[in-house]
Formats: structure tokens, sequence, C-alpha cells
């Protein structure tokens, strides 16, 4: 998904850079009727990416987490260790 | 036009905005290529460049294309639609924007914009709300010849320059009240009726109609 939403990003920079350095109808139309929709779309993709990934990444750290409370809980559970005789 | 020496040439400002525009742009489309190559940025950086400095470069960008859309060359840009009427307004003198714009009555970089916008801030709005239908109209080709107004022509924009001057206020026909009040609640216009159409009936008929005019 970041793939796409740096894509479409870098298309509308294009259309950005042709508009300033060859202003006329043509570039005009293409940054307006074009550009903005692709970068909307791109920064709403990249936001959607972004937001999943922390996500992600939290939801392993919380994972990560819990697995080493469990961990330590059946240690616990387990009882004082007996000595070897 | 011909060259009669550095004299002829009207004084402009270097326009540097683009690099304002470049300078923000550059690192857009370094991050966005970065994380077009690697797949992910760091996420402080990814929200810089994939969402602030896009966003921001197209704020620039706005205010750039707002700009640099008053000028006459960009509604020359146009070939199909514009083109005769810019090319009428520097050949044929027998018309009132032709007039305006061989005297130098109007600015020659802005001459659309300044008689086409209305007055004050409210006319530039309009006048940008107009360019994007205009830019619509374009892209879906929904658009006749003749090319109309389609509503009559602001007379603000002619009185901000004419209503102090001397020869203006000196003309009978200005003076007397009843076309006074015509023309301020936009019975009447002034061309037409008084003076010669703004553009030959020729230019409003395309670039194809133009170039095989007799």
């Amino acid at each position: 998904m970041g793939h796409v939403a740096a894509l479409l990003v870098l298309a509308s920079q294009a259309l950005l850079l042709w508009v300033v350095f060859e202003p006329s109808g043509r570039s005009a139309i293409a940054f307006s009727f074009l550009g903005h929709p692709l970068l909307g779309l791109g920064v709403l993709l990249g936001l959607w990416a972004l937001t999943r990934r922390l996500r992600r990444e939290a939801q392993q750290r919380a994972g990560g987490a819990a697995g080493a409370l469990t961990q330590r809980h059946s240690h616990r559970s387990r009882g004082p260790r007996s000595r070897p005789e | 036009m011909e060259d009669l020496g550095p004299l002829f040439v009207p004084p402009s400002e270097p326009d540097r905005f683009w690099i304002l525009v470049l300078l923000v742009s550059a690192p857009t489309i370094l991050g966005a290529l970065y994380a077009l190559v690697r797949g992910r940025l760091p996420s402080a950086l990814s929200m810089v460049s994939l969402f602030l400095l896009p966003v921001f470069t197209y704020l620039l960008g706005n205010l750039y294309l707002l700009e640099v859309s008053q000028k006459v060359s960009f509604c020359g840009s146009c070939h199909e639609t514009m083109s005769p009427i810019l090319d009428a307004i520097e050949s044929d003198g027998s018309t009132l924007a032709a007039a305006h714009f061989q005297r130098g009555a109007v600015s020659r970089e802005h001459a659309c914009y300044q008689c086409h916008s209305g007055y004050g801030i409210w006319g530039g709005v309009h006048a940008k709300l107009a360019g994007v239908s205009h830019m619509w109209h374009t892209v879906t080709g929904n658009f006749e010849f003749p090319l109309q107004l389609h509503a009559p022509l602001n007379i603000d924009s002619c009185l901000n320059c004419h209503a102090q001057a001397v020869p203006f206020r000196s003309v009978e026909a200005h003076r007397d009240p009843g076309i006074q009040q015509m023309l301020l609640d936009r019975q009447m216009d002034c061309t037409g009726t008084c003076h010669p159409s703004a553009h030959p009936e020729a230019a409003l008929h395309g670039a194809e109609a133009w170039t095989e005019k007799p």
C-alpha cells in the first residue's frame, strides 16, 4: 500500500512541477482535475498504510508484553523449584 | 512583436516563486522515491513526506496558479477558444479590447483579467470560479461557438479606471442621469449601443473560423 501511495504522490508532484515550469491551460487542467485527486488518494492511502502499520506494531508490542507476562506467570505457578537431591 | 530596443520592453520582476515550490517539492519527491523503493519509511518521516509536504506543495502550487492564471499568455494558451481573441487584440484595432490593449490602457500582461475579473476582492473570486468552470468546459468539450459571456460584463471594471477620468466625465451621454441609472442597473452595457463590441465577432467562433476569415 505504501508503494501505491508513494507512486500517487510522485505523479501528483510531476503535475505540480509541470504547471509551475510551464503554466498553460493544459497543465493547469491536468494539475487541477488530475493532480488533486491523485494527491488526495495518495495521501489517504499513505495515512491508511501508516495507521495500519502503527496498529500492527502496537499489537506486536502488546502481544510480546502479554507473552512475556504469561511466561513469567506460568513459571511462578509451577511453584518453587525443587532442589536436586 | 518587433524589437525596437530595451526602452520598449516593460519592466518586470523576475518570477522566483518556482524556487520555493521546488524547495518544498524536492524533499517530497525524495521521500516518495525512498518509500517507493524501500516500501516503507520511518513513521514520522512518512507522515512528513507522504502527507504534510505534498499537501503544502499543492497549497503553494494553487497560489502560484492563481497568480499566473491572470496573465494574457495563460488565457491565450487555450488555443481553440482563446487564441483568436488574443490575436485580435494585438492586430485588429477597431474593437474596444484592442483599443485598450494597444494604447496601453490596460496592463499588457494582465489585460484579460483586468477587464473580466470585476472589481475588488469578490471580482477576483468570481473570476477564479469562472476560470475553473472554463477549464471544466474545456475538458468536457461542453461549450459552443460563438463564445458568450454568461452574464453582462461588470461595468465596475470599466469605472474603476474611467469614473474619475476627465475625458470620460466630459462626455455628454455619460452625464445623462437616465443613462447613468440604466448602466448602474445593468439594463445597459457600455458596448453594443454606444461603444464597439469588445472583441470581433469572428474571433468568438474559434481558431478554425478565425484563420479562415476573409
